[in-house]
């Protein structure tokens, strides 16, 4: 009982907490399209959004095309999103047909054994996490309610100006 | 106990405040108090899950991971308090070494793919030490360590094993990619009063093409097992192959699968304590749909990764930004028909079919047409349509026909989601089910409802209810309707908390903007989830 007490409090204190540590996350991975990238040296030219997704997540679907539009929107002024693919090896072969037919213009990667997402200590998808030019996550949220892609851009904004 | 949960606390605050060091914390608490149903019966059901993963990032690109775990008990599995998992990692340009407990997948984990998944209990982690290099074009990967598998279905069986491999890959730019992996296994079987040694060898070779729109992969692994014990030797082997087109309005993936790991004849194949069978650390392709909608998860085909050949054709089609179709067909079956010779108990083979699956019912064959439409009238209302047909057969090799089961079934799922105004959108999801069931002896035919509202307020709550209703009188939960309602909030951007109460059937649910399998249930839950 004390026990579960205890872990009342650290909750309280999780759920009550709205920091976001730095960053510090880095990997290098290869695209859909075969391209070699590196996370840091994508972040060093914008803001960046992290989005974890899979084909069986229909919020995650959803979330895609908001993101794909908020790309276009800002993508000029150096703002990058990276898609990590959470299929598992049985459905990953279908990924890149998806991109592709839904006009996905920004990188995909494929994470089939959670690496990165393991790296972001992820617990559940859609997972997204925005990080500024400096590499520190500015804003994060799990699942995706109608409104979210709102709230990404508010952020986004936030460190436009700040950079400005 | 107390003292660990005390320093993982204090290491959290602590480390927040030293500059070069950057926690990362997520946790995630479920409790559930009802009665859990199994079948007909119900039971008095508790269960207390909490999961915390704490990753550390030190300067230099090394990181400790741990993960404090206190399930007592859990809603699937066994009991555990401590932790259950702990890694220190270093990271640096193409150089990777993990101490500890790791996952792990080779190409498309033909024979190696090491990978948990709580809702069902399966954890395949290594504990050891994994590590890779990356140099230019090529990259060597090696691992070594003990993997110690419990079967939550099957909770007779806890396999050990030694496992050591490698995996060699070779990029060619603009062309594709060469891969070769070994693994080595001694793993020890529990049978009945003693435990079984059984050794094992598991070579594979695949390669990737990539020619413009067309990517084109294709796998081979070989299985050869010793058990010194019994004196016998089984050998196996395994394809995956898939070619996909990724067009500009169009995407056509084609998968095909021929398993072979342990074909046997039904005596062997339905002997639970062979320790020839494919063994818990591979886990290749399925080569069948995934389905999101909550019907189309129950009953699924279970795929025989000894013994089954398929094939799956996925194509979506784009007619433009607001207008999407999905085509999904797959077959499969297994190898070989037998004949049962009764006067010997013995088998033999009637007819081989090792290339192509067969839709005859002697191969006990599964079949799948799935097909949506996807509508967005603008970004915020989308309308989606589907109908899935599926057939399958398990045949009984001693009886015949009149002794096996086949299970058809009509699947329409239409989902509506809504935006009435900035602050609230709504969710309307309706499933029609149409069953034959030829083992529902006393009514053949029944169908399935399943209905779930969801409202999303201000982009923090969401209130569903789920409804479920049966028209088959000899459902095996002696049920007909099934109603849940469920409160969900959440905190902040990665904190969230859900309350439900209800009678659930079970299956993937889609809530709070997170999809997860649920097991029947009667009673409250609750849980949280945090990341920071």
């Amino acid at each position: 009982m004390k026990i579960k007490f205890f872990y009342l409090l650290i909750l309280i204190f999780l759920s009550a907490s709205n920091i976001f540590a730095r960053g510090n996350i880095d990997f290098s991975t290869e695209t859909l399209n075969g391209d070699d990238i590196e996370f840091s040296e994508i972040n060093k030219k914008g803001p960046t959004l992290v989005s974890f997704w899979a084909l069986w997540c229909k919020p995650c679907r959803a979330e895609m095309k908001h993101l794909e539009k908020l790309y276009k929107k800002y993508s000029d002024k150096g703002f990058t999103i990276i898609g990590i693919n959470q299929d598992s090896p049985r459905s990953v072969a279908k990924v890149k047909s998806y991109v592709s037919s839904h006009k996905i213009t920004f990188p995909i990667v494929t994470d089939s054994n959670q690496e990165i997402f393991q790296m972001f200590n992820g617990q559940s998808i859609p997972l997204t996490v925005l990080f500024n030019k400096d590499g520190k996550i500015v804003y994060k949220h799990t699942g995706y309610l109608p409104g979210d892609e709102k709230k990404i851009e508010v952020e986004l904004l936030k460190t436009f100006e700040k950079t400005n | 106990m107390k003292k660990s949960l005390i320093l993982i606390f204090v290491l959290c605050l602590g480390s927040i405040n030293l500059a070069q060091v950057t926690p990362s914390v997520s946790n995630l608490l479920r409790y559930g108090n009802g009665n859990q149903t199994l079948g007909s019966s119900e039971k008095k059901f508790q269960y207390f899950e909490n999961l915390t993963d704490v990753r550390i990032s030190f300067p230099k690109q090394i990181n400790v991971g741990f993960r404090f775990l206190y399930d007592d008990p859990p809603e699937v599995g066994a009991n555990f308090r401590g932790l259950s998992k702990r890694f220190i990692e270093y990271r640096d340009k193409g150089l990777f070494v993990r101490v500890g407990n790791s996952s792990e997948l080779y190409s498309r984990g033909l024979v190696l793919n090491l990978f948990e998944n709580r809702g069902l209990a399966y954890d395949t982690w290594i504990d050891g030490v994994k590590a890779s290099y990356k140099y230019s074009n090529l990259k060597a990967s090696l691992i070594a360590g003990t993997i110690d598998f419990r079967d939550s279905v099957n909770i007779a069986r806890h396999e050990k094993y030694k496992l050591r491999g490698g995996n060699l890959e070779y990029k060619i730019k603009g062309i594709g990619k060469l891969g070769a992996s070994f693994i080595s296994a001694e793993a020890t079987i529990p049978q009945f009063n003693n435990n079984k040694i059984a050794n094992v060898e598991l070579p594979e070779l695949y390669f990737d093409l990539n020619y413009n729109e067309f990517d084109f992969h294709f796998g081979w692994a070989s299985k050869w097992a010793n058990t010194p014990i019994d004196k016998s030797t089984s050998r196996g082997n395994g394809i995956y192959s898939s070619l996909s087109f990724a067009g500009e309005n169009l995407g056509i993936t084609i998968d095909y699968k021929n398993y072979k790991f342990d074909l046997q004849d039904p005596f062997l194949k339905n002997d639970a304590t062979r320790t020839t069978k494919l063994l818990p650390f591979q886990n290749p392709p399925i080569v069948m749909k995934e389905h999101s909608y909550t019907l189309l998860t129950r009953s699924l085909h279970i795929v025989d990764f000894n013994d089954e050949v398929g094939i799956q054709l996925d194509a979506i089609y784009t007619v433009n930004g607001d207008l999407n179709f999905n085509l999904n067909m797959s077959l499969s079956s297994t190898h070989n028909s037998y004949l049962y010779n009764s006067s010997e108990f013995s088998f033999t083979v009637e007819q081989e079919n090792n290339l192509l699956p067969s839709t005859k019912i002697n191969y006990s064959p599964f079949s799948e047409i799935f097909i949506e439409g996807e509508y967005y009238f603008d970004l915020e209302t989308a309308l989606r349509f589907g109908f899935a047909s599926r057939t399958k057969t398990l045949y009984n090799e001693f009886t015949g026909a009149n002794g096996s089961h086949t299970i058809k079934s009509y699947v329409i799922p239409m989902q509506f989601q809504n935006s009435l105004s900035s602050n609230i959108s709504t969710t309307l999801q309706y499933e029609l089910e149409f069953v034959n069931d030829n083992f529902n002896i006393d009514q053949e035919n029944f169908n399935n409802h399943f209905l779930t509202i969801i409202a999303s307020l201000f982009n923090k709550a969401t209130f569903a209810i789920r409804y479920e209703f049966t028209n088959n009188d000899f459902d095996p939960s002696n049920r007909k309707d099934w109603l849940v309602g469920e409160l969900g909030y959440r905190i902040s951007g990665s904190n969230l908390v859900s309350l439900s109460y209800g009678r659930e059937r079970g299956g993937q649910i889609c809530s709070n903007g997170i999809c997860r399998y649920i097991l029947p249930f009667k009673g409250f839950r609750f849980s949280l989830q945090s990341n920071i």
